[in-house]
């Protein structure tokens, strides 16, 4: 299964929860690290989790239903599971 | 390989592009009001319903042909749903092509779609809908001609 955080301003807390996620260690620079995940519409792999899960970072400034719909949608069009998790 | 053909609403042009791709109208002459009003999820498609891809055939070459509502974001909708067919298809970017339909709508279908769908006013709004369709119904074959030699 594919896990997408999705965010739209609150980086810090998307980013944050997705490290947890992967039990990864918030560096020193979290700034640093905040700033790279920046690219609106780009997917970020940030790795796998202890249940095999693919974790993913997301921006987007225009979050609705529309995005949540079209994100499970293509999901089921290549058969595959996903979750969204919008943080605000 | 998915061929997707995009809207605002998924619900007049992208369902009448991709029907004349699949065969469900014609694609050598103009059809008549009542062919497009039997087009399956032609102005019914409703508004929670965009962004989820409507499947509407397989064309002559084992395509999937799909109508697709993006609302109001489709420029930033469009480029998210190629990054993530990029990592769902496992790299392979010749998977699918999404078309965007637009700037074949005319004022007639956004104003019959909106008064159609979003007022409700069905009896009204759709007959606006077919006769902007069928004005600019070469457009359309013309499109749809494009998307089959190109993909």
């Amino acid at each position: 299964m594919k896990i997408i955080y999705v965010f739209n301003k609150n980086s810090y807390a998307a980013i944050k929860a997705a490290y947890l996620h992967l039990k990864l260690d918030i560096s020193e620079n979290f700034k640093d690290i905040v700033n790279i995940y920046n690219e609106e519409g780009n997917f970020y792999y940030l790795g796998i989790d202890a249940e095999l899960n693919e974790i993913y970072l997301l921006y987007s400034r225009k979050y609705n239903y529309i995005l949540k719909n079209l994100l499970g949608g293509f999901s089921d069009l290549y058969n595959e599971k996903t979750l969204v998790i919008y943080i605000t | 390989m998915k061929i997707i053909y995009s809207c605002y609403g998924g619900a007049h042009s992208s369902i009448v592009a991709s029907a004349i791709h699949v065969g469900y109208l014609p694609i050598d002459r103009v059809p008549t009001g009542e062919e497009i009003l039997n087009i399956p999820y032609y102005d019914r498609s409703p508004k929670e319903n965009r962004g989820i891809p409507i499947y509407m055939g397989t064309d002559t070459e084992l395509r999937k042909v799909y109508a697709l509502g993006l609302g109001p974001y489709r420029t930033e909708y469009t480029k998210i749903a190629y990054n993530f067919a990029f990592q769902l298809a496992g790299k392979n970017k010749e998977d699918i092509r999404i078309i965007n339909v637009v700037p074949l709508l005319s004022f007639s279908v956004k104003l019959g779609g909106f008064i159609s769908r979003r007022i409700g006013l069905i009896k009204l709004g759709r007959p606006l809908t077919i006769s902007g369709i069928l004005k600019r119904y070469d457009l359309f074959i013309k499109l749809v001609k494009d998307v089959k030699k190109g993909c």
